[in-house]
């Protein structure tokens, strides 16, 4: 037979049961339905949770620390070359220290006659490449020429208000906050065209000697604030680790200082270029002797126990399409009562068997795919209703008290995979359940099928 | 003459509970192509056992059927359907013409299964009605029709693939002794025009009376075989009031008004007890066998 006719005849053979067709369709439908939302209820959970977590941090960014780590009870130590170790493995987009020297103490001036003042301890060194690959944003200057002159400091939004006014007894810093006209001052001096001197604090006999020791520094561009990536963004600044190394020798070198053990870095950051594969490569490091840290440490379990409900959510629905199935079966062998003599004169006048397997098989699929569609469209206007209304699933604000900026996410969503799946998923179930009455149709004897009258 | 159908020392046993009946027992037979052969036997003689078993619907016990080179008995389903398709045409006792379906797409349906166009199928389906006198039920469904009508959309049916062979077990059973009269016409007539054997299958000795030949059947086995005048339909026309050899018939194009002429052949002849066919469309199975008895 034509794949035409078969279809047109399976079509027929459904209209002419209308009723039962449709009771059939509606279990499928209430199936398909319960699948498609509860996992788009699992998916929509998914979402404000990895919206939440994004506000909390970056996702992808390890964290290195290294307070006297130890292995085999040796020290470890956080060198350059353990950071370049790590940095060559697969998938790290950078590796950086993050540098707080511990000796140097040191100001920084600008202003006329080095008015402004800033105790120059909310710096950090890092490669100077570093930056942009960690994913910081500039609102002024840019990364291309950031450090390319020595001594060069990528600032803060807000660093700028840390200088104190040392010609004023009171009041001598700038706020930067809004007053009630929502205006925010401005700074002493303009961060970016300033020029700024870096004085380390001579002590014990170097201060005697009088030897004044200063670095001329430029700021060369201003980042845009953003707590996800920490502090630096809004009052600390960024200095090429090589300058700030150098200072502190220097340091070291004047004031008679010798450093103890040298664990090398206490801080690093690494990046890595996919959420998937933080979890690997932050159990490398750890298995180096490290200390680290990572959204993925709550991430992680975030994500399995949102799986673990959607597996629940999702196994509720996947029953109710079960009762479906047994549904459609139960309907099909029914027809195959009511058809046997139908099959049996088929038969007679020369139908092939296959033919007769494929027609069964078809009106199962055919309830199958009625009802997947129907239930995605169903599941369409109930997802819609849920988050019209807002039933609020989001966990961000109740469980981890933190602010409930994720709960902007939509309760239910439903991606076109998740409907591709649901359609393929409800036909593949009509036509399972239609096999078994399929088969015992074409094991229908011809003969006696046509003696029943 | 070639044989079409060869019987060769057919068995068949059957079990029903623990006891062993023999419907068949050592039937050997050979059917003439074009012969219109009639086996003729009483209730439980096997005779449509003997059918069955020539069409492939059952498999033999012992013995074996061929049809043309084709043992029957030992093709597969697949390809007893298909050679179904292409050979074989079947008359029933009972019609088995599909309820849902309307008298053309009844017609249709070996052609369907065939894999032939709808439109080629829906034009012989069509054609082969007009043959048969039914030229205006073609969208009718059987329920909509009478006994005779539904039996001759299953002759249509039979015949509309222009198989080799077409069987017929008891094809005027239902039907009163006017349509009987109707159907057996036709096939005769179909059977010959297209130069088809024709097998029936009947305990009605009226019936076997239009034979070329009759094969007597009893107790699984075969008891007569005689060859009779083919001019037996004729006569029984002629009987009828119909003076017109069946033979000459042939040779005219198809009749569409061929269901008029009927009531013409009923001894009692009566214009008022002849419905028009706008009538008879109304008129139910009952009332048709009202009208019609003597």
């Amino acid at each position: 037979m034509k794949t035409s006719d078969l279809i047109t005849m399976c079509l027929r053979n459904l209209a002419r049961r209308k009723v039962r067709t449709l009771l059939t369709v509606i279990g499928v439908v209430v199936g398909t339905c319960a699948i498609v939302v509860m996992i788009s209820i699992g998916i929509g959970m998914k979402a404000s949770q990895d919206a939440m977590l994004a506000e909390m941090g970056d996702l992808t960014v390890i964290e290195i620390y290294n307070y006297g780590s130890s292995k085999d009870g040796k020290l470890l130590a956080l060198t350059d070359e353990v950071m370049s170790q790590i940095q060559a493995m697969p998938n790290v987009v950078v590796a950086t220290p993050f540098y707080q020297p511990n000796y140097l103490q040191a100001n920084i001036y600008t202003g006329r006659n080095d008015r402004y003042q800033n105790y120059f301890y909310n710096v950090v060194g890092v490669y100077p490449e570093a930056l942009p690959l960690l994913g910081y944003e500039l609102i002024e200057g840019s990364f291309e020429d950031a450090f390319s002159e020595p001594y060069s400091i990528v600032m803060g939004q807000y660093a700028a208000y840390n200088f104190r006014d040392t010609k004023r007894k009171n009041n001598n810093r700038v706020d930067p906050y809004p007053d009630e006209n929502g205006n925010i001052a401005d700074p002493f001096f303009d961060p970016l065209t300033s020029k700024y001197v870096i004085q380390p604090e001579n002590q014990g006999d170097a201060a005697s000697s009088a030897r004044k020791v200063e670095y001329k520094a430029a700021v060369t561009a201003i980042l845009k604030e953003d707590w996800g990536r920490g502090y630096e963004t809004s009052r600390g600044m960024f200095m090429n680790i090589a300058d700030l190394k150098k200072m502190e020798e220097d340091y070291m070198k004047v004031n008679k200082i010798k450093a103890s053990d040298d664990t090398g870095y206490t801080q690093a950051k690494v990046k890595v270029s996919d959420i998937q594969y933080v979890g690997e490569i932050e159990q490398a490091i750890q298995d180096m002797g490290f200390e680290t840290y990572s959204m993925e440490t709550i991430r992680k379990p975030m994500e399995e126990q949102a799986n673990k409900q959607q597996m629940i959510l999702g196994s509720l629905g996947a029953i109710s399409l079960f009762v479906a199935a047994i549904g459609i079966t139960n309907t099909m062998v029914m027809s195959i009562y009511e058809r046997t003599r139908e099959i049996g004169i088929m038969k007679v006048v020369g139908c092939f068997v296959r033919d007769i397997r494929t027609i069964f098989l078809m009106e199962a699929g055919a309830i199958g795919f009625l009802g997947g569609v129907i239930g995605i469209a169903l599941s369409y206007f109930l997802s819609f209703l849920m988050n019209y209304f807002g039933l609020s699933f989001s966990m961000s604000s109740d469980i981890y008290g933190m602010g409930a900026q994720g709960a902007g996410t939509a309760v239910s969503i439903i991606p076109l995979w998740l409907v591709g799946a649901a359609l393929v998923f409800s036909t593949c179930v009509g036509l399972l359940s239609g096999f078994y009455p399929a088969n015992r149709a074409v094991k229908i004897s011809a003969l006696t099928a046509i003696k029943q009258d | 003459m070639s044989a079409i159908i060869t019987v060769k020392d057919l068995h068949k046993y059957y079990r029903i509970g623990h006891e062993k009946v023999k419907a068949l027992c050592g039937v050997n037979l050979e059917i003439q192509k074009g012969e219109v052969c009639c086996i003729l036997g009483t209730s439980g003689s096997g005779k449509s056992t003997l059918l069955n078993q020539l069409a492939g619907l059952e498999k033999p016990t012992k013995g074996a059927v061929f049809i043309g080179k084709t043992n029957v008995s030992k093709l597969s389903e697949d390809q007893l359907a298909q050679f179904r398709q292409k050979n074989i045409g079947f008359v029933f006792q009972s019609y088995n013409l599909l309820p849902a379906l309307t008298a053309a797409e009844n017609v249709s349906m070996p052609l369907l299964f065939r894999g032939i166009d709808r439109a080629v199928r829906d034009r012989e389906a069509a054609a082969m009605l007009k043959k048969v006198g039914l030229g205006n039920r073609l969208h009718h469904k059987p329920s909509e029709m009478s006994g005779g009508q539904q039996q001759r959309v299953g002759i249509a049916r039979a015949f509309v693939a222009k198989p080799k062979i077409v069987f017929a077990d008891e094809p005027t059973g239902n039907l009163d002794s006017r349509t009987t009269l109707e159907v057996m016409r036709l096939l005769i007539d179909m059977a010959h025009e297209h130069n088809i054997t024709f097998v029936l299958v009947t305990h009605d000795n009226e019936l076997a009376k239009y034979a070329d030949r009759i094969v007597t059947i009893k107790d699984g086995q075969l008891v007569g075989d005689r060859k009779c005048a083919p001019a037996a339909p004729s006569a029984a026309l002629a009987a009828a009031g119909e003076n017109e050899p069946s033979t000459k018939r042939l040779s005219e194009p198809p009749d569409p008004s061929f269901q008029e002429q009927s009531p013409g052949e009923t001894p009692a002849g009566t214009p008022a007890a002849a419905p028009l066919p706008e009538e008879q469309a109304a008129s139910s199975t009952s009332d048709d066998k009202g009208e019609n008895q003597p």
